[in-house]
């Protein structure tokens, strides 16, 4: 027999009646519920794992808070400190005990419920078995704890009071772990960091306790030295729980565009291409591969306001900006710069077309730039009703003079027919359109006033007062997707330079001259602004504001620059 | 002459008390030494240093030319330590006390265990919850003695046995460890057994070293402050330590 064996035999013997308590007292939980005439209640499917966790705290709670405080109040540590084996041994004997009955208790637990379950004729779901469960490291939960329930009873001046000490201590000093089962969108644990955090909140609960009793306690010291022992290391220990989650938060909080998971969010050009405003957070924090899904944790939101001519930038805070959550307007380009100053107009939610909402009397409308106007949609289109306005807005036009509106879906056929309308914003007169037909989609609108139309799986430039039409040429054009293009600009296109498209995450030039689409070079790029006839600025795969020569594809990067 | 144990500057506090200061004093291999001194001079202290006990604040504990702080499991290999108060299980039977301590130590001998419980009317089937205090302190030395030590250390080990077992028991002391050339180190306030078994003394008070050295040297020296040089002055000259001279 080894100097560890005589210790271990030893801790076993004095924890023999509460081992054997254990042994009893597990299996009466479930024969409580048949005592009591309510066996339905065992009937849950968790009932294993339930078995097990009781069978895990009833042990720290019997025999964890008991093996260091007998000692201690025994005075039998003195005892085991004057032989060569001192208290180290020791206590390695008392861990090895402690984690043998805690597992042994989970374990027969496990099989006391298990077998409750097969007497009520219950088959237990095969995705809960406990073995199968076994290798999550949610496991290692109710073992620190029970770890710090056993530490704590090093600490605590009396036995009676480490269960509740080491429950406190435990969600106190490893506060960082509980982001580990608590939702939280900043902290979206890592796969190696449940297993990194719970097995050093364990390590540290096993080295508290033999620092307080194995090194605290010798030398004929006080027990309050012993207990100073003991919570310094588990301070010390679990501080880098508290450093990493630290630096995780810094992480959210901190962010430079030239760190390689900068991943910008929105961006708002001014009128003149000069200064942008970016919105950006750090990759994992809710942003997805489309940029669609934003951090509901404003900490992770961080403002940039960026001279786009030199590449400068400052942070800014994130509500200097309007917020533009909608997917659909940020293809439109339109900034907020663009409205007219004074006039208090959002573009808020009302993306389509250049629908706008008068902030003074919560009214939505269009804003006639011809007529430096503002139409509330209640006016002219009186006969729709509020809820109904945005199907409008997908189809509806501004021209110099008129309004083109067709109503496109059924459940609001209360409005206005399925055919094009031209409406007078200013008198309310209508009039049927002749040169559109029911199926036609107007594309864009050149700056003569004729149109670009789709019409049965082509392009069409319509000459509105002869109805002329002329084909356009598509470059690699697939018909049944001509519906979503739209003119990325939503402003009369110039008849004598290039025009911007999109299609889906394409973007492609119009030449008027050449009457022609020729799709831009691949990639994943977001159109924010053409900022002349020449280049326009694109937001490429949410890390960067580029520039790009509309004739050969060259790009520039503008924010954050190449190094 | 190779010491046995070798205090060199020792200082030791219990918080702001100081309970040892500046002791230096050496015993040598062989030697029986008796540490005398009234109650609170630092006896007991003293002796838990050697096995480690105590942490020394100043200075150097060295048993058998080891440093006790660093080499404790090495030092209580050899130690055979009996303190003052029996500091055993109350559950432990004899039987369990001697198995728990045999695989701490390579020198132990279960059947010298055994005869020496035999010798000393020890029940191996007794828990130590009912022996009596005396019975207790011989079971610890039963252990301290079957471990072949080399040094032996009592700490007042006398208080609690009656007249008739002391002197069997200090008769297997004599002949089971001082007769094989092991040293003895033992702390007691008890004046006529220090003066019958030891042929070494040292003298605390206060926490410091009044005198130490052979015991003639100390009868013959002019130390008269103290009481306790004067009372072992008036044993000796009056019982001239047979026992020791006898055995």
């Amino acid at each position: 027999m080894t100097v560890y064996t005589a210790l271990l035999r030893k801790e076993c013997y004095t924890q023999r009646s509460g081992i054997l308590g254990l042994l009893l007292l597990l299996p009466c939980v479930p024969a409580l519920a048949f005592i009591l005439g309510k066996p339905e209640i065992l009937d849950v499917d968790l009932l294993p794992i339930m078995g097990a966790m009781v069978g895990c705290v009833s042990a720290s709670f019997v025999i964890g808070t008991r093996l260091i405080p007998d000692e201690r109040e025994g005075n039998g540590y003195r005892f085991l400190e004057r032989l060569p084996g001192n208290l180290h041994r020791a206590y390695l004997a008392k861990l090895t005990c402690y984690v043998l009955v805690i597992v042994g208790c989970a374990i027969y637990g496990n099989l006391v419920a298990q077998l409750t379950l097969e007497l009520r004729g219950k088959v237990l779901p095969s995705e809960i078995r406990f073995s199968e469960i076994a290798s999550s490291a949610a496991l290692l939960i109710p073992l620190c704890c029970a770890l710090w329930i056993f530490a704590a009873s090093a600490w605590a001046p009396s036995g009676a009071l480490a269960f509740p000490t080491g429950l406190i201590c435990a969600s106190v000093l490893c506060w960082p772990a509980h982001y580990l089962f608590v939702r939280s969108d900043w902290f979206v644990a890592r796969a190696w960091e449940p297993w990194a955090f719970y097995s050093l909140s364990g390590s540290a609960a096993v080295l508290s306790a033999w620092a307080s009793f194995a090194i605290g306690l010798r030398h004929s010291s006080s027990r309050s030295r012993a207990a100073l022992v003991g919570l310094t290391v588990a301070a010390l220990l679990v501080s880098p729980l508290w450093a990493w989650t630290a630096y995780r938060w810094h992480r959210v909080v901190h962010l430079d565009p030239s760190d390689p998971e900068f991943a910008i969010l929105s961006v708002q050009v001014d009128e003149n291409s000069s200064m942008a405003f970016v919105q950006a957070t750090r990759e994992g924090f809710g942003l997805d591969d489309k940029g669609r899904d934003w951090p509901s944790n404003p900490a992770s939101i961080h403002g940039f306001r960026v001279d786009l001519e030199s590449g400068a930038w400052e942070s800014c805070p994130v509500d200097t900006m309007a917020l533009d959550r909608n997917s659909d307007s940020r293809n439109l380009g339109v900034a907020a710069a663009s409205l007219p100053p004074g006039a208090t107009l959002s573009q808020s939610r009302y993306g389509f077309g250049r629908a706008v909402r008068d902030e003074s009397s919560r009214r939505i409308g269009m804003y006639d730039e011809s007529r430096a106007r503002f139409y509330a949609f209640a006016d002219v289109l009186s006969e729709v009703e509020e809820r109904y306005w945005f199907v409008f807005l997908f189809n509806m036009r501004v021209l110099p003079d008129h309004w083109l509106v067709r109503n496109e879906w059924e459940f609001s056929s209360r409005g206005t027919s399925d055919v094009w309308t031209r409406i007078d914003p200013g008198t309310g007169e209508r009039s049927s359109v002749k040169y559109l037909n029911d199926d036609d989609r107007i594309v864009a609108i050149f700056e003569d006033g004729n149109l670009l139309v789709a019409r049965a799986g082509g392009m069409l430039r319509l000459d509105v007062t002869s109805g002329d039409t002329q084909s356009v040429e598509l470059e690699e054009w697939r018909e049944n997707a001509l519906s979503v293009m739209f003119h990325t600009q939503r402003t009369p296109i110039s008849v004598d330079s290039l025009s911007l498209f999109a299609h889906y995450e394409n973007i492609a030039t119009f030449d008027p001259s050449k009457n022609e689409f020729r799709w831009l070079p691949g990639g994943n790029y977001r159109l924010l602004k053409q900022t002349d006839s020449e280049s326009a600025v694109f937001l490429d795969e949410h890390k960067r504001l580029v520039r790009m020569d509309l004739r050969t594809g060259e790009l520039t990067a503008l924010f954050p620059k190449d190094s | 002459m190779k010491a046995a144990i070798q205090f060199v500057g020792v200082e030791a506090r219990y918080g702001k008390k100081r309970a040892l200061s500046d002791v230096s004093f050496e015993a040598p291999v062989g030697s029986v030494t008796a540490l005398v001194g009234s109650n609170g001079a630092g006896k007991s202290t003293l002796i838990r240093m050697i096995v480690g006990l105590e942490r020394a604040r100043a200075g150097k504990v060295l048993v058998g030319g080891l440093l006790v702080e660093r080499n404790e499991a090495a030092v209580r290999r050899r130690v055979g330590y009996v303190p003052d108060q029996s500091d055993v299980y109350p559950w432990m039977k004899l039987r369990d006390y001697f198995d728990f301590l045999r695989p701490h130590y390579p020198s132990w001998s279960p059947g010298l265990a055994q005869e020496l419980a035999h010798s000393y009317e020890l029940d191996l089937n007794q828990r130590f919850r009912d022996f009596s205090r005396g019975q207790k302190t011989k079971a610890m030395l039963a252990a301290a003695l079957t471990i072949k030590p080399e040094l032996l250390l009592l700490d007042e080990p006398f208080g609690a046995i009656d007249p008739v077992a002391k002197d069997e028991v200090l008769r297997g002391i004599i002949e089971g460890v001082i007769d094989n050339g092991c040293s003895v180190f033992v702390a007691t306030h008890d004046l006529e057994m220090a003066a019958r078994i030891a042929d070494r003394v040292v003298v605390l008070e206060g926490g410091r070293v009044r005198v130490s050295g052979l015991m003639e040297d100390v009868l013959r020296s002019d130390v008269e402050c103290s009481q306790v040089p004067r009372g072992l002055k008036a044993l000796i000259k009056s019982e001239s330590r047979e026992l020791r001279v006898g055995a």
